[in-house]
């Protein structure tokens, strides 16, 4: 799999969201976005340690970053 | 803008009374005026006729000036269903649709009157504007320009009612009336407006300046790194559908649902169209963080779940806010955000009511008009019409919000429940068409 360095990271509600990027950083991760009210952080981090970081305590799931876009090209009359 | 001068040789009937009923036909035929302007390399899109806006309560004055101007008038009254064929109006200088109080003045009568277009008028003028009429076209490019151009030309005259025969009831009024979206979606009857429902639109901005929303956005947030001023156009587009007005200016038709309600834009797309679960992630918290009743996301790829997608549709439903999402246009299993359970997946349906050729399927829970939408798109083009289960998506945005104005209980998950029980059942798979076509309360 290619490695990626931009992560979304779902948070299980069980603790509060900036508790949660607080362990992630001491774990090297790269806080960029804290979504309260979607429970979610967006950062950075190298591959190799998501898996580490899919166990910490309040982490319901680590995904990649993915691109989104009004496409695919909705349709041969779309811009 | 003064209208330009114009070398449309063939242009039947340049001036005088003598050649009027010829001038009429030829000012009537919207292919005859789409050939002309084609033959003379004409690319202002005008067509020659002027249109005039009254002021709210002026039509009245505004008809009586017309006859002072020695205007010949026809009244949309004085035909059944107010359904104007607009070729069937004998030697009428101008046509008065009293229900959206615009008058539409025939290129002969307008050039002879010199009329030129204005948005100066005096405060005891009952015209509000006068403005050139424009050719309406699908299609974004000019590569597309002919093609565009036969399409608008047979559409245009099936919508005035050209041609033999009464009028069918599956012509849609599109020229002087709604766009057939919202006619499907019974919007025009409606009397909800969606006052009071903040509406979230996630896309790729919005044309601010765009003279149809004047005074509408209550809020807007870039989270791209760009300005939120739409220079794509799909942004622009979708909130138009969604929220866009009651009467717009001139002869373009209702377009937009809820035409009341507080605009929040959100710029979640770059102004190439394109963007990360990060950005939308972003955006959605922002606009559940406002409690936006609705948030509209046309934007997806063909991915599986996401959980957190999933996370942040519970964390809206939890918080009275409902999020619906295109299912996507890869005429293949419902992408996302569109597939996580919690949030609302919107498929394409065409004019016929059948399930548009690009539209996903499988997790899909209401379908709503996506072929041919026409609605705002940035100055100087201020309008366009668009294809895709992104344009279904604000159709159900904008009718949500009727609904959420109907009871402050239908927010969130009752809002969802409402949403499909009200739609009217299609002979089609849930799996195309979840539970029907979008009804307007």
């Amino acid at each position: 799999m290619t490695e990626r360095s931009s992560w979304v990271v779902t948070t299980s509600g069980s603790l509060a969201v900036s508790d949660v990027a607080r362990t992630l950083t001491k774990h090297g991760f790269v806080v960029e976005q804290m979504l309260d009210a979607v429970g979610v952080i967006t950062g950075r981090c190298a591959a190799s340690r998501v898996d580490a970081l899919r166990e910490l305590p309040g982490v319901s799931d680590i995904s990649p970053d993915t691109p989104v876009d009004v496409g695919p090209p909705d349709s041969p009359d779309v811009w | 803008m003064p209208p330009r001068k114009r070398s449309r040789t063939t242009r039947a009937a340049k001036t005088g009374a003598t050649s009027r009923a010829q001038a009429t036909t030829a000012d009537n035929g919207i292919e005859a005026m789409l050939l002309a302007a084609l033959a003379a390399g004409d690319d202002s899109l005008e067509t020659g006729r002027f249109l005039i806006s009254y002021k709210e309560g002026a039509l009245d004055a505004g008809k009586r000036r017309l006859a002072s101007q020695g205007m010949r008038t026809a009244d949309a009254r004085d035909f059944e269903a107010q359904d104007v064929n607009v070729a069937d109006v004998g030697d009428a200088d101008a046509v008065v649709f009293p229900e959206i109080g615009v008058a539409l003045v025939t290129g002969t009568a307008a050039r002879s009157r010199k009329m030129l277009a204005t948005t100066d008028t005096d405060a005891d003028d009952p015209e509000q504007v006068i403005e050139p009429e424009y050719f309406v076209f699908s299609g974004g490019d000019a590569s597309e320009y002919l093609r565009g151009f036969m399409r608008a030309a047979s559409t245009i005259a099936a919508d005035i009612g050209a041609g033999e025969g009464a009028p069918g009831e599956d012509v849609q009024p599109e020229v002087f009336g709604a766009t057939w979206g919202l006619v499907a979606c019974r919007v025009p009857p409606s009397v909800r407006t969606g006052l009071g429902i903040r509406v979230a639109v996630l896309d790729t901005g919005m044309d601010l300046g765009h003279p149809d929303f004047a005074g509408r956005v209550a809020a807007a947030a870039s989270f791209v790194g760009q300005p939120v001023q739409d220079l794509h156009g799909h942004g622009t587009h979708c909130i138009g559908t969604a929220c866009g007005p009651l009467a717009p200016a001139g002869a373009t038709p209702r377009y937009g649902i809820a035409h009341r309600a507080q605009i929040f834009v959100g710029k979640v797309l770059t102004n190439s169209g394109s963007g990360s679960t990060a950005s939308v992630l972003a955006g959605m918290n922002w606009a559940i963080a406002n409690r936006c009743a609705v948030i509209s996301m046309s934007l997806g790829s063909q991915a599986p779940v996401q959980a957190a997608y999933t996370n942040a549709g519970n964390a809206a439903l939890n918080a009275g806010c409902l999020i619906v999402a295109a299912a996507g246009n890869a005429a293949s299993q419902t992408g996302a955000p569109a597939n996580s359970p919690s949030i609302f997946s919107v498929a394409a349906l065409d004019r016929n009511l059948a399930p548009s050729s690009f539209s996903n399927f499988g997790k899909i829970e209401i379908a709503a008009p996506g072929r041919d939408i026409f609605s705002a798109a940035p100055r100087p083009r201020r309008y366009a019409t668009m294809s895709g289960t992104s344009m279904a998506t604000p159709h159900v945005a904008g009718v949500a919000a009727l609904w959420a104005q109907v009871s402050p209980v239908l927010r969130g998950r009752t809002l969802w429940n409402q949403l499909r029980a009200s739609a009217r059942g299609l002979p089609l798979p849930a799996a195309r068409v979840g539970a029907g076509l979008l009804q307007a309360p």
